[in-house]
């Protein structure tokens, strides 16, 4: 079945080359430009193709690429990108709580009123010390107390540092959110409200989507956008550069704008993790809220009383 | 004399044989059925719409299911600990309550079960758990040491039941045909042989030597279940002890308060006396002394260090929101009970009974104390939610849930009286030879 | 008949409604159509097509539109192509066959980009005038100290000069962002053509064999587009991936547990339900005995 799939697959991009190119195509500022090859030398040699629109289009063969935006197979999404380590900085001086990382994400993740997978909290950690506001997402642990609890290997740790959900197995035991000591989960009380075309989606772990009644979810750190080349949404979504995402293996953490040496940053600013002493081993750094962009008093206006007011049925 | 041994033989066979209901049986029998069948359309509802009729969010993602999971583990560790420790101690006063407390056992812990996949979310998922377990997880140890010691527990049930079962089989013409039948299919070999006498006798023995570390095991792994989390009010390593010795306290009350209830109904004060009761009450009092040592363990200690993050745990407890309930569980559940049967005066029937009573009323929300608050204090602050994922009290539909099992509980208690002698007829008979001797 | 002039009424009624709605709504957001030339590696010519509209102050892409793409002038000889829109509002189109010689002999040329007029929104149309450049890369090496010189040279006639005051990227490509290698952002060329970057992240993880590979490029200049050169150098540290995906710990899949676990349930599992099966025999053992004995009543 699988297999039969894979050559589909293959069929199938070799049919959306015009929708392949343009989305290798890279916008000028694609921080992922790694991804779309531009070494590619004119072969000379065309050929002649369908666009997914009807039209025929004629295309030097040289372009022909796979397209990255199609489903990942479930045993593939459960060991992820090889050769990869994925983390995330995320700087609290820049943040005043405007909350477009949170609506972000609930968008592109269908996430229902209530549910959010990034919080940005209102943090003061002694009485007298300068309160600040601090986003939080899955730590994506690499020691993942939520992984070591759950009975039936519906969520995971992958070789690239992610730790995911498969909806499809999970039994709602809720055990692993009991057992993350950062409070991150979220748990489908009821059905949960989708769009038509998502609910119809099969269900894939890298997009966490479309989610089902009775399991549980969480930020996903976007692993379908990054083999796509593309920033996670909050990433992407923040005017303040607050997140930075990228790669440990290269070295280095992007907010979209900016590219930061992951090392030097962290060194330079005193990076750390949330709850060191846990032994979790977060891939997610926090950069101290030192020399701040705004005071914190800024991001008050921005308090969000929506979720507050929310009511399941 | 060979006359007058017959004589008390019957006599005792047919005091001890179980009973059809009166009147008072029928209402009680009917009353639980009507609270198990609101529990099953409580059920229901929860089916159709999702978790989301509970009042359980995503800070309390566990509530009074899983401490009634917990209640229900806790009260089916008595099985082991009457019958079996006491039998390998060569006691003999407890043999009218071995049975007693076994059934006590089979239905909590077959509860216990049934009450974990009311708490999924995915309950017909449930055989994920045998395709895709994974041993790392303290949830997959605990469903094999639950249907562990449930098959032992049935064994424990079954074995000591065959002689009885003989004479069940004698009277014959005086039960319904299904019953009989249901004797017979269980028991119909057992001749009481020497050589059968002995086997049983050994498998018996064994039994009650593998059934000790297995409960053990069924508690201690269930405080894993928390313990192996890093919430404050959990974090404790004292968490199995702790649990287990809860465990017996709340059991060995369960068993006085189902010795007296089936004393009066059956009418057996001549086998279950004041000297029982006496008894009882004594291991009563050292076992809630010892939970009450551990409680002192659990609270003390953090209570002393105050570390940040039990800080607003405990301040909760003692003198919070969760104060009154946390109290009336200590007192309800040692204290009172304590006071009461350090005395021989509170060690009669009546008082024993309240004692009873109180201390099974006071574990369950003991239990409900050391889930929930725990939840409502994490690390990070609660923030980005509802207003109404900041408390929690569950909803009609978990009250009734909850109450529904425990009446499905008492009804397969109930049940198995009206179908097996509730205090072992051989035994009782034996053991009135030995004495008499 | 009453009853169907009642219905023109409606009819009516509800049309002038419709009208209404329409007349009172804000002026349609107008689409913006953004045109990129882009040259990579100084072989292959594209041109990017980003559609946008301006809602509340910002900019929100704009799916599924068509938009036509000339060289030079908006002319059928001079199509390049029609791109179509993804769901980001970006499209991209390579330059056909058919215009190579055309674009052979230009030195200064035009990209028009044109959008089909939809139901939403009218045609809108955007061009850019560009010069044909191109990019090279050195390695330099002086003192110990790595840098990079990149040149940019444009055609006019039949030759190509170098030209000064260009902002150029010198970056060390990554999959997430590119780095600049040096300690600035931006290197403008002098009046040779050249900027020189001077390789201070030293100790970058590069592949396996500790290549990396370093990009000039300019980007959205507004002379010359987004050209842009790759070249591979061993400068980097050759990368070690530890992968502790496949180790048995607590928090690996189930086919992955740790062995001590494995043996200590194992061997608890075993001992009890070796004890269990052994009682069941010896129920059947009792069960013989019965039957044995009273082979009748069995
Ligand atoms: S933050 Fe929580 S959910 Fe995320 S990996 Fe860590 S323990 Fe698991
Ligand atoms: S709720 Fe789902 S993901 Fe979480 S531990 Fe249970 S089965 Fe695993």
């Amino acid at each position: 079945m699988e297999n039969k799939n894979a050559s589909r697959r293959e069929f199938l991009t070799a049919g959306m080359l015009a929708a392949g190119v343009a989305t290798g195509c890279s916008s000028k500022k694609n921080p992922f430009d790694g991804y779309s090859d531009s070494s590619i030398k004119a072969s000379g040699e065309t050929v002649k193709l369908l666009s997914v629109d009807g039209e025929i289009i004629e295309m030097d063969k040289a372009f022909l690429k796979p397209v990255p935006d199609l489903p990942i197979s479930n045993s593939e999404a459960r060991k992820g990108i090889d050769g990869k380590k994925f983390v995330m900085v995320i700087d609290l001086s820049r943040c005043k709580n405007v909350g477009a990382c949170k609506s972000a994400c609930n968008h592109a993740h269908q996430l229902n009123p209530g549910q959010n997978w990034i919080k940005v909290l209102p943090m003061q950690d002694a009485e007298h010390t300068a309160p600040y506001w601090e986003p939080t997402t899955c730590m994506h642990c690499d020691e993942p107390p939520c992984v070591k609890v759950c009975p039936v290997d519906a969520t995971f740790k992958r070789q690239d540092g992610i730790v995911l959900i498969d909806s499809d197995r999970c039994i709602g035991c809720r055990f692993c959110m009991a057992a993350c000591p950062y409070s991150t989960r979220v748990f489908n009380w009821q059905e949960p409200i989708l769009e038509k075309e998502i609910a119809a989606q099969p269900y894939s772990c890298e997009t966490s989507m479309p989610q089902k009644m009775g399991t549980v979810s969480k930020c996903d750190f976007c692993p379908d956008m990054a083999r796509k080349g593309e920033l996670p949404h909050c990433v992407s979504a923040c005017p303040n550069g607050v997140f930075a995402f990228g790669d440990m293996n290269e070295d280095s953490v992007t907010n979209g704008t900016e590219t930061f040496r992951f090392s030097e940053l962290i060194k330079s600013k005193a990076g750390y993790r949330l709850m060191e002493d846990l032994g979790t081993k977060p891939r997610v750094y926090y950069l101290p809220p030192a020399n701040r962009n705004f005071p914190y008093e800024s991001g008050l206006e921005n308090v969000d009383t929506e979720d507050k007011k929310y009511q399941l049925k | 004399m060979e006359n007058t041994t017959a004589l008390i033989n019957e006599q005792i066979t047919k005091d001890l044989l179980p009973q059809k209901f009166g009147k008072r049986g029928m209402i009680w029998t009917g009353a639980l059925i009507v609270i198990a069948l609101i529990g099953a359309f409580a059920y229901y509802r929860q089916l159709r719409y999702g978790l989301v009729v509970t009042s359980m969010r995503d800070y309390v993602s566990w509530g009074i299911y899983i401490s009634n999971f917990v209640f229900f583990v806790a009260i089916s560790l008595v099985g082991s600990l009457i019958t079996a420790v006491f039998r390998l101690a060569n006691v003999h006063w407890s043999t009218p309550l071995t049975r007693i407390a076994e059934i006590i056992a089979v239905s909590a812990i077959v509860f216990a079960s049934l009450i974990i996949i009311v708490d999924m979310g995915r309950p017909e998922r449930f055989v994920n758990l045998f395709m895709y377990g994974r041993i790392q997880s303290p949830i997959v140890w605990d469903v094999i040491v639950i249907s562990t010691y449930f098959v032992i527990s049935l064994l424990l049930l079954y074995l000591p039941l065959l002689p009885d079962l003989k004479i069940l089989i004698a009277r014959e013409s005086k039960d319904a045909k299904g019953l009989q039948k249901m004797y017979r299919f269980l028991g119909s070999f057992w001749k009481g042989l020497a050589i059968q006498e002995k086997i049983n006798n050994k498998a018996v023995t064994i039994l009650c030597i593998t059934i000790i570390p297995v409960a053990f095991c069924i508690h201690t792994v269930t405080s894993w279940l928390f313990a192996t989390t890093y919430r404050p009010g959990w974090d404790s390593t004292n968490f199995g002890a702790y649990f287990i010795s809860g465990a017996f306290l709340v059991g060995a009350g369960g068993v006085v308060v189902a010795m007296y209830v089936f004393r009066k109904v059956y009418k057996l004060e001549k086998y279950i006396n004041e000297m029982h009761f006496d008894k009882m009450g004594k291991i009563v009092v050292m076992l809630a002394l010892l939970y009450l040592y551990f409680n002192v363990n659990e609270y003390l200690v953090p209570a002393f260090k105050m570390k940040k993050p039990e800080e607003a745990h405990l301040t909760q407890l003692f003198a919070g929101e969760f104060a009154p309930l946390f109290w009336f569980a200590i007192c309800v559940g040692m204290l009172i009970p304590i006071a009461i049967l350090l005395f021989k005066k509170g060690r009669k029937p009546v008082p024993m009974f309240v004692a009873g009573i109180m201390i099974v009323i006071g574990a369950w929300f003991k239990r409900y104390l050391i889930v929930t608050p725990t939840l409502l204090h994490p690390f990070l602050p609660m923030y980005n939610v509802p207003e109404s994922y900041h408390h929690y009290f569950p909803s009609w539909e978990e009250w009734a849930i909850a109450i529904g099992s425990l009446a499905g509980a008492l009804l397969v208690i109930t049940f198995f009286a009206r179908i097996f002698p509730i205090i072992p007829i051989h035994e009782t008979i034996i053991e009135q030879h030995e004495t008499a001797e | 008949m009453k009853l169907q002039n009642n219905y023109k009424l409606f009819f009516i009624l509800i049309t002038a409604f419709y009208c209404n709605s329409i007349w009172a709504e804000e002026p349609k957001p107008k689409l913006l159509v953004d045109v990129g030339y882009h040259l990579d590696n100084n072989t292959f010519p594209f041109v990017s097509i980003f559609t946008k509209s301006k809602i509340e102050k910002k900019f929100i892409a704009v799916p599924n539109i068509s938009v036509k793409v000339y060289l030079g002038q908006e002319a059928d000889a001079n199509l390049l192509g029609t791109v179509i829109t993804n769901k980001y509002g970006k499209g991209m189109i390579s330059f056909p066959v058919s215009v190579n010689t055309l674009w052979d002999t230009l030195s200064q040329f035009k990209l028009i980009a044109t959008s089909v007029a939809g139901k939403k929104y009218e045609s809108v149309s955007n061009e850019v005038s560009l010069t044909k450049a191109k990019i090279y890369i050195d390695t330099l090496w002086a003192d110990g100290v790595r840098s990079i010189a990149v040149t940019i040279k444009i055609k006019s006639g039949n030759e190509w000069k170098p030209v000064k005051d260009v902002e150029t990227k010198i970056v060390i490509k990554r999959s997430v962002g590119n780095l600049s290698i040096g300690d600035k952002e931006t290197y403008t060329t002098d009046s040779t053509g050249k900027a020189t970057a001077e390789f201070t992240k030293v100790g970058m993880p590069g592949d396996a064999g500790g290549n990396i590979i370093i990009v000039g490029k300019t980007e959205d200049n507004e002379l010359y587009g987004n050209i842009s050169l790759e070249r591979k150098v061993k400068w980097g540290t050759p990368l070690v991936n530890v992968n502790t995906f496949d180790q048995r710990t607590l928090f690996a899949t189930r086919d992955k547990a740790p062995l001590w676990l494995l043996f200590l349930a194992g061997f608890i599992f075993i001992t009890v339900w070796a004890v269990i099966i052994y009682l069941f025999l010896q129920i059947i053992k009792i069960r013989k005995a019965g039957m044995e004995n009273w082979p009748d009543i069995a």
